[in-house]
């Protein structure tokens, strides 16, 4: 920590001629930085949804193409009256999501397993419809913050059990079990995401029997878990490495079976331990997603791309980037934020 | 003979440990070769449903697409084999650069975030929670928007007379004529100039001689280029109507990738060198400030080479990270061996063949930075003698 930290504003600020310099220049150029920022997006820009009247506004923002085209980009291109159904569905995982952060309730796993199972039911339920009335919407019409959030739900809660099941098998004593872990593991996070992707894309309808087809969502669903399972798993082993060898010992010794000391000894006391680590994966799957626009899927990225194909608006990108960037940013603001918190809380007693 | 461990019943029951492990492992590699065999053979009954050749001798087939960005000649009548080196190169040349750039940012930020200037430190923080809180793919979309949007056009470009010009058709820049002979001239003298200059500092200096010689190569370097350039003759940049001629060019592609690999990388870079200098203890920092040294001296000399050690492994991983998001080029349309191989694919269907080639690719690349930053590792935790 500074020495400097709580200390009054001239002595943080202007402690020697030097820092002094250093702050009146850093305040101007910030001040000029914020002063052209707050022009841009709030004093010369316009609201107006037409193009005319951004042109007209000159060099102030246009926010009209938000306003114009946030369905859109919020949700692709599943039909326009039935969007209420993508904005249910996002809000039920998302606050379920929410609820399994709080640890208090991470003692009644049960309930929360629960709490997934059907926040996910409603999911699908209200997006895929055919059902209570729902007009049928297949997936290829899916799009926007809902495939974003799904892929990422789904890439994290499919790859969590994949990683544990390889984390085991890579420290295992059986020399086959272990080199194939191994093997897949580091050839997983030796390429880079594109090419799992292409994969997905471009292999997985050769290697199925002839006349059988994937759909392109869940095509990508499985190159994505395929994918985070390889960082799940080293993420599981750094956590099984902190779990002190008497541990292990003492539950052999007492009799108890390799799945039975995993089940009971050594996977809570390692998974505790990684959850921050947990967290930051979440995140990185959160903005790995994006690169499904590349295997031409709507996602937020990819729908702001659709929208930004409309010629007539094209000016505007930097209005759009702007607003998902803003997204973005926030959720993993808040993420990184939050795994960090629980860091403290979860080691808090155990640093002097 | 030696004497055998445990009792009887122990040993049995060690024997029929082993015995199920060998069962397990013997039904897992069963199960494995059923299913590579089953699924090889859905593999051959589509490949010939779709009619698709396979095999890696398409490598030979003219590839019959142009590349607009090259290191050496190619054109569309060349070979697959062609255009995938030149999809290589690319990926490299972006890599390289990326690298250098960004472990120039990633330094500073870093050293900004652990100031004592409240308004320099929030800046730092500021910086890495922009650039590590946004996807890269966004980053380099909008960059690339940035470069071909707002830039002016070439015949107004931004121009610093006869040495560069910036405008939607990228950055040209002067270089030597005989741009080959001064890169070759350069090297030799760099390299001559770093041998010769670490072993004159080693005789007073214990620690630092390799990173004096780096910077005496690189300035003797920049002179030897320099002056086949003054006496052989630049090659200047030169707008004519909307063509610009002469100079070296970096398209606009290229600089946004390298741009926003930079900026993503650094944040995370900066963050290691933070965390490195956090890890050593305090007290060196202490020793080092009661010895008389000024805080920018204590984290020159006593700091800063201890973070190193500490930061060097993540760095590696920091460096494939880089060059495993110079694939993110096929959103912009850089030709990099992944947009390459997109294309290859989109025109003759053989994927299985060009995702084997690109894979080996990065995993050789990873392997060769592993081996070269684990020799960095091995130098810089050697202690000084």
């Amino acid at each position: 920590m500074s020495p400097r930290e709580g200390a009054g504003w001239r002595a943080r600020y202007f402690y020697s001629p030097g820092a002094s310099l250093v702050t009146v220049a850093f305040a101007l150029v910030l001040a000029w930085a914020l002063w052209h920022v707050i022009d841009w997006a709030v004093i010369r820009a316009t609201t107006a949804t037409t193009v005319a009247a951004c042109k007209e506004a000159g060099r102030g923002a246009c926010w009209g193409f938000v306003a114009e085209k946030w369905r859109l980009i919020l949700f692709g291109r599943y039909p326009f009256d039935a969007q209420w159904r993508p904005a249910l569905a996002t809000f039920a995982v998302v606050a379920m999501l929410v609820v399994s952060a709080w640890p208090a309730g991470w003692s009644h796993l049960r309930v929360l397993a629960a709490g997934w199972v059907i926040a996910f039911a409603v999911f699908f339920t209200l997006m895929l419809g055919g059902v209570a009335g729902l007009e049928r919407v297949g997936t290829e019409r899916w799009g926007g913050l809902p495939l974003t959030v799904i892929l990422t739900l789904i890439g994290m809660s499919a790859s969590a059990p994949i990683g544990v099941l390889l984390a085991l098998a890579r420290r295992s004593e059986m020399p086959l079990l272990k080199s194939l872990a191994t093997g897949y593991i580091e050839l997983v996070r030796g390429v880079p995401l594109i090419t799992v992707l292409f994969v997905a894309t471009f292999v997985f309808p050769l290697v199925l029997p002839p006349g059988w087809r994937i759909d392109p969502f869940w095509r990508v669903v499985i190159g994505l878990v395929l994918f985070q399972s390889a960082y799940m798993a080293e993420t599981v082993r750094g956590g099984l490495q902190t779990l002190a060898r008497g541990q292990r010992e003492a539950g052999t010794s007492l009799g108890l079976t390799y799945w039975q000391l995993q089940r009971s000894i050594v996977l809570p006391q390692a998974l505790v331990a990684v959850i921050p680590a947990f967290v930051n994966n979440l995140l990185s799957t959160f903005m790995d997603t994006s690169l499904v626009t590349v295997v031409s899927m709507y996602d937020l990225t990819g729908a702001l791309r659709l929208a930004l194909g409309d010629p007539v608006w094209r000016d505007f990108f930097i209005e759009g980037y702007a607003f998902i960037a803003a997204i973005y940013f926030c959720s993993s603001f808040a993420m990184s934020r939050y795994s960090q918190w629980l860091e403290r809380r979860l080691t808090s007693g155990t640093r002097h | 003979m030696t004497t055998p461990i445990g009792d009887a019943a122990w040993r049995a029951r060690e024997r029929a440990r082993h015995l199920r492990q060998w069962l397990v492992q013997g039904s897992l590699a069963l199960v494995i070769v059923l299913v590579v065999v089953g699924l090889a053979q859905n593999v051959v009954a589509n490949l010939e449903a779709r009619q698709i050749k396979s095999g890696f001798g398409f490598l030979g087939d003219r590839a019959g697409f142009e590349i607009g960005e090259l290191l050496f000649d190619y054109s569309a009548s060349d070979n697959y084999l062609r255009a995938f080196a030149v999809g290589m190169a690319n990926t490299l040349r972006v890599s390289l650069f990326g690298i250098v750039f960004a472990s120039v940012l990633g330094v500073l930020v870093g050293l900004m975030r652990l100031s004592h200037h409240a308004l320099v430190a929030w800046v730092g923080s500021a910086y890495v929670e922009v650039f590590r809180n946004t996807p890269l793919v966004i980053q380099l979309l909008a960059i690339y928007l940035l470069v071909t949007e707002l830039l002016p056009d070439s015949s107004n470009a931004l121009a610093i007379e006869g040495v560069a010009l910036l405008s939607k058709q990228g950055l040209q820049v002067i270089v030597p004529a005989h741009g080959l002979a001064a890169l070759a001239i350069a090297l030799v003298a760099g390299t001559i100039a770093a041998i010769v200059a670490t072993r004159i500092v080693k005789r007073w200096l214990q620690i630092g001689a390799g990173l004096i010689g780096v910077a005496c190569a690189l300035v003797v370097a920049a002179i030897a280029w320099g002056l086949v350039g003054a006496i052989g003759g630049w090659s200047r940049p030169e707008v004519d109507g909307f063509l610009i001629s002469g100079g070296a060019s970096l398209t606009p592609e290229f600089l946004a990738l390298w741009l926003g690999l930079s900026l993503f990388t650094s944040a995370f870079i900066a963050e290691l060198v933070r965390a490195g200098v956090l890890a050593v203890p305090i007290g060196q920092s202490h020793a080092a400030l009661a010895l008389g040294l000024t805080r920018r001296q204590a984290m020159a000399s006593v700091l800063f080479p201890q973070a190193l050690r500490l930061a060097i492994p993540p760095l590696a991983s920091q460096y494939m990270n880089l060059i495993k998001n110079s694939s993110l080029a096929v959103v912009i349309g850089y030709p990099d061996l992944v947009s390459i191989g997109n294309t290859s694919i989109n025109q003759n269907g053989q994927a299985l063949e060009v995702i084997v080639i690109i894979m080996a690719v990065y995993l050789s690349l990873n392997l060769v930075v592993a081996v070269i930053m684990g020799a960095v590792n091995r130098r810089v935790t050697r202690a000084p003698r």
